[in-house]
C-alpha cells in the first residue's frame, strides 16, 4: 500500500504526527500557493518610535487556509499580525509604510476606515478577553454595534456563532451567565464565537492557545480546522508543533525580518534557510 | 553557652520582626478600639434620647391620646403594668412634675385628681382668640375685645401689660381648645384657684346648645381617663407661668407658650417610657431645635447630596475618561493631575468661600440682574449653590477613584472591543465604563459620604439652623444634619442645654448611621457588580 501516493487530509496528518508514526507528509499534496491570495504584503516596514520592528515584509495569506507566523519572541510576528487589522494604531508611536493589500485596497493607507476594516478582519487574542457581560451579550456585541436586528435574528446569529465555535452545547442553558464565569478554554471559544458573529473574512489569532491547557488547546485547534472551511485564518504561535499540526502555510520571522515563507510541510521538512532549520530544530529561540 | 542561646533567640526574634508585628497589632487594636468607642458613645448618648427617654402620653378631651416629649428629667417612681409604665402614686407624681415643671418653665401642671367639671354659661362673653399661634410661635396679637373689668376676677394680676394679658388668655384658651371656641368649659378645684379659670372661661365664645350636648361627653371622658391612671392637667398652674412672665423672663414666656401649643386640648397625661424614634425621624424641630425631630435636616442633607451627585458623577467620570483614555501624557495632563491632587487638599471652607463668591454672587446675581430685573432669586445662598460647591469639593475624589477604576480595566477588553469594529468611543461606553462600574460607584459613594459629613462650605452657601418647611425648590435654604449637630451642641438656649445635647448625640448617631449605610451600600454594590463583571 502506497500511502505517499494518496492525497492526505489534514486530519490524517495530525493523527500520524500525534502518534509519531510518520513525519509530516509532503508528497502528493497540492501546494497551497495555488490558492487564491487574500491578503498580500509588499515591502511592509513598521516602527515603534525610532525603533524599527519590521523590515520589508512581503508575503501573502491564502484564502481559506491557515497561515502560521512563527519565530522567537520579539521577532515582529505579532506586530505584523496586528497590522493586518490596524490594531497597531492603538500604540501612539506606531508608524508604518508599505502595502498590505486586501481586495485591491491598501490596508495601510492613511484614510482606511479602520472600524469597518476590523469588521472584515476579526481578531482573537492571546488572553481570553470576554467582556464582563452575559455570554449572549458577548456574542451579540459586535452585531449590535452596527446592525439593529430583531430578537429572533440576533438569537439565530448567537446560536449559529456559538455552534460554529463548538461551545453551544456547553453554554446553551446558561446564555445569561457572565462570559467571565467560563473556563479559560471556553472563554477563548466564546471569543472566537464573538469574532465570527460579525462574519469577518479573515480571522487573526494571536497565540490563541498559549494561556490554555493541552485539552483546551486541542479543542481550539479542532475548531480552527473546522473554521478554515469558511474563513481565512492567520495565527501567531510559539508552539511549532501547533504550527505543523494545523497550518497550511508557515512564515518564519526573525529579528523583524521575514526569513522564509512556504508550505508548512516544506518549512518543517526541508527549510531553505539555515536560520529556519536552526529554529525549528530547537537550536535557538 | 547560655548567653549564646539568648543571643540567638534575640537575633531570631529580630529577624522575624516580632517587635514590628506586635506594634502593628497594637496599632490595629487602637484603631478598632477607637471605632468601637466612637460608635458606642454615639449609640449610648444618642439612643438615650432617641429611644428610651421618658415621655408623657397626653390625653385629649375627645378621649384620644398622643405622645409628647415633656421634660425628660422628671424622675417619678413608676410601676409597670400591662406593658405600660405609670406613676406609682399619681398624685405625688403630679406634684413632683409640677415642681419640676415650674423650675423648667413648663406650663402644664396637674393637681390632685378630684377635679370637678363645671360649665359657666352665664359668664361667657364674645372675644376673639387673642394670640394666634402657629407651630408654637406667636404670630400676631389681635386686639382683645373689651370685657367688663369687674367681671375679670383676678385680672389685676395679669393685665399690667398687653403681652402678659394676651399670654394668659392664650394659655387658658389653649389648655381647653377643644372645649373652647364653641363653648367654654372649665376645671375648677376646691382650693380657690377659680379666678383664672373663671377668667379664661369669660373669653370663650360659646353656643349653649352645643355646650350642653357636649358637657356629658366631656365629663364621661374625664372621669374615665382619670380612672385609667391619667393625671389631669390643671390650667391653674399657669398662674405660676404668669408670674414668670411678669417678672419679664422673656425666654420663659416663649418656652412655656410653645409647650402649651404642643399640648393643645390636653386634659391629662401620664408618664410612659416610649420609643420616640418615629418623632425624631419624622418631626420638625421645635423650641430652638431642642424639641421634635430632625426630618428637615435629613431631608436637606439628602437633597443637597443628591443634587451634588447628579453634578459630580458625570463631570468626574467624563474628566477621568478623558485623562485616562484620550489624553496623552503631556505637560498639560500632568498639570491637570497636579491640580486635581491639590484641590483634594484645599480646606473645605475655601470651597465655601469660592461658592459664595462665584456661584452666589457672580452667577446668581448675574442671573438675577439679567432675568429677574435685580430681584434676588438666585443671588442668595441656596441649596443649588451649596450642592454645586460640594460637587466641586468632591470632584477630586470622584476623578481619582474613576481613573483608578479605569486603570484596572484590562487593555485586552479595550482591544477586544476595537477588534470587533467598535470605535474608541463606543468601546469606552459599552465595555470600559461598564467594567469599571464597581470602582466608579465606589468613587460616587466616597464623594457622597464626604458631602454628607461636610459642613464648612455649606455655612457660606445656604445652610440654616432652623426651617419649618421642607425645601421644595432649588433656591431655598436648607437644613443639614452635620450643621444641625453643631447648632444643637453649642447654640441652644441655656435652659435647654441638656435636652439639646442629647438631641445632638442622637443626630450624630443618625449621621454616622447614614454614612455607615452608604458605605455598606457601596460594598454591596461593588460585590454585586464584581460578581457579574469579573
Amino acid at each position: 500500500m502506497q500511502m505517499d501516493t494518496l492525497p492526505q487530509t489534514r486530519d490524517e496528518r495530525r493523527v500520524e504526527q500525534a502518534v509519531g508514526t510518520k513525519p509530516p507528509a509532503t508528497a502528493g499534496r497540492k501546494s497551497v500557493i495555488d490558492a487564491k491570495e487574500r491578503i498580500a504584503a509588499q515591502g511592509v516596514n513598521f516602527f515603534y518610535g525610532p525603533k524599527q520592528a519590521l523590515y520589508d515584509i512581503s508575503l501573502s495569506i491564502p484564502e481559506k487556509h491557515i497561515t502560521a507566523f512563527i519565530g522567537p519572541s520579539g521577532c515582529g510576528k505579532t506586530t505584523f499580525l496586528r497590522m493586518i487589522n490596524r490594531m497597531c494604531d492603538v500604540v501612539d508611536s506606531a508608524r508604518f509604510e508599505g502595502k498590505l493589500m486586501l481586495d485591491g485596497t491598501n490596508i495601510l493607507d492613511k484614510d482606511t476606515d479602520v472600524v469597518s476594516l476590523r469588521r472584515r478582519i476579526g481578531m482573537v487574542f492571546q488572553k481570553p478577553n470576554p467582556f464582563p457581560k452575559s455570554i449572549y451579550d458577548n456574542v451579540a456585541y459586535g452585531v449590535r454595534l452596527y446592525e439593529k436586528k430583531s430578537k429572533a435574528d440576533l438569537d439565530a446569529i448567537v446560536e449559529d456563532s456559538l455552534r460554529k465555535a463548538a461551545i453551544w452545547d456547553e453554554v446553551k442553558d446558561n446564555l445569561n451567565k457572565p462570559g467571565t464565569a467560563l473556563s479559560g478554554g471556553q472563554q477563548q471559544r466564546l471569543c472566537i464565537a464573538r469574532t465570527i458573529a460579525v462574519k469577518p473574512e479573515v480571522i487573526l489569532m494571536d497565540e490563541p492557545t498559549s494561556a490554555l491547557d493541552p485539552i483546551a488547546t486541542a479543542k481550539i485547534e479542532d475548531l480552527m480546522l473546522e473554521l478554515v472551511k469558511d474563513f481565512t485564518i492567520a495565527i501567531v504561535t510559539h508552539n511549532m508543533q501547533q504550527a505543523a499540526r494545523i497550518s497550511d502555510r508557515t512564515a518564519f520571522f526573525f529579528m523583524g525580518k521575514l526569513i522564509e515563507v512556504g508550505d508548512t510541510d516544506q518549512i518543517f521538512t526541508s527549510p531553505r534557510e539555515r536560520q529556519t532549520e536552526d529554529y525549528i530544530t530547537g537550536r535557538f529561540g | 553557652m547560655a548567653d549564646n542561646a539568648v543571643e540567638n533567640l534575640r537575633a531570631q526574634k529580630t529577624r522575624q520582626g516580632l517587635f514590628f508585628i506586635s506594634m502593628s497589632l497594637g496599632a490595629t487594636l487602637v484603631v478598632i478600639m477607637m471605632l468601637i468607642s466612637l460608635m458606642g458613645y454615639m449609640a449610648w448618648k444618642g439612643s438615650a434620647r432617641l429611644f428610651f427617654s421618658p415621655v408623657v402620653e397626653v390625653l385629649h378631651a375627645d378621649g384620644t391620646t398622643s405622645v409628647a416629649a415633656l421634660n425628660h428629667n422628671i424622675e417619678v417612681d413608676c410601676v409597670e403594668k400591662d406593658g405600660r409604665v405609670s406613676p406609682k402614686n399619681p398624685a405625688q407624681a403630679a406634684k413632683q412634675y409640677a415642681n419640676q415643671a415650674l423650675e423648667n418653665s413648663l406650663s402644664t401642671v396637674p393637681i390632685q385628681p378630684d377635679v370637678k367639671v363645671e360649665v359657666w354659661k352665664d359668664e361667657i362673653v364674645e372675644v376673639e382668640d387673642p394670640w394666634e399661634t402657629e407651630g408654637g410661635k406667636p404670630v400676631k396679637i389681635k386686639q382683645t375685645k373689651q370685657v367688663k373689668k369687674e367681671e375679670l376676677v383676678g385680672a389685676k394680676e395679669v393685665s399690667r401689660n398687653a403681652a402678659a394679658q394676651s399670654y394668659v388668655l392664650t394659655l387658658a384658651d389653649n389648655s381647653q381648645r377643644t372645649f373652647g371656641k364653641e363653648f367654654s368649659l372649665q376645671f375648677r378645684d376646691k382650693s380657690g384657684l377659680l379666678n383664672l379659670a373663671t377668667l379664661s372661661s369669660r373669653f370663650m365664645q360659646a353656643n349653649p346648645e352645643i355646650l350642653s350636648k357636649r358637657k356629658g361627653e366631656v365629663e364621661a371622658a374625664l372621669s374615665k381617663n382619670i380612672k385609667s391612671g391619667f393625671i389631669p392637667l390643671n390650667p391653674a398652674w399657669k398662674v405660676h407661668e404668669l408670674a414668670h412672665v411678669e417678672k419679664g423672663h422673656g425666654q420663659n414666656v416663649y418656652m412655656a407658650e410653645q409647650r402649651v401649643a404642643e399640648l393643645k386640648s390636653a386634659v391629662g397625661f401620664r408618664i410612659v417610657n416610649q420609643w420616640n424614634w418615629f418623632e425624631f425621624f419624622w418631626a420638625f424641630p421645635r423650641s430652638s431645635n431642642t424639641e421634635g425631630g430632625v426630618l428637615p435636616a435629613i431631608y436637606g442633607t439628602v437633597m443637597m447630596t443628591l443634587i451634588m451627585t447628579l453634578v459630580v458623577a458625570p463631570f468626574g467620570i467624563a474628566t477621568a475618561v478623558f485623562l485616562r483614555e484620550y489624553a496623552r501624557d503631556t505637560w498639560f495632563t500632568r498639570l491637570v493631575r497636579l491640580a486635581i491632587a491639590n484641590l483634594a487638599g484645599v480646606p473645605s471652607i475655601v470651597f465655601g468661600l469660592f461658592g459664595l463668591g462665584f456661584f452666589v454672587l457672580i452667577i446668581g446675581r448675574g442671573v438675577d440682574n439679567f432675568a429677574y430685573g435685580g430681584d434676588k432669586v438666585w443671588g442668595t445662598p441656596c441649596v443649588l449653590w451649596a450642592a454645586l460647591t460640594m460637587a466641586l469639593l468632591t470632584l477630586p475624589v470622584m476623578i481619582v477613584a474613576t481613573e483608578e477604576a479605569l486603570r484596572t480595566v484590562p487593555n485586552e477588553l479595550r482591544e477586544g472591543a476595537l477588534a470587533l469594529g467598535a470605535t474608541k468611543f463606543s468601546s469606552i461606553m459599552t465595555v470600559v465604563i461598564p467594567s469599571a462600574m464597581p470602582g466608579i460607584l465606589t468613587g460616587v459613594i466616597l464623594a457622597v459620604a464626604r458631602a454628607a459629613g461636610e459642613v464648612a462650605p455649606l455655612l457660606l452657601t445656604g445652610v440654616v439652623a432652623q426651617k419649618d418647611q421642607l425645601p421644595t425648590s432649588l433656591t431655598e435654604k436648607f437644613m443639614n444634619l452635620a450643621y444641625h449637630i453643631y447648632d444643637l451642641a453649642v447654640k441652644s438656649p441655656p435652659n435647654r442645654i441638656e435636652e439639646a445635647q442629647s438631641l445632638a448625640f442622637s443626630a450624630a448617631l443618625v449621621l454616622v448611621m447614614v454614612v455607615l449605610a452608604m458605605n455598606l451600600l457601596a460594598i454591596w454594590l461593588r460585590a454585586r457588580l464584581t460578581r457579574t463583571a469579573r
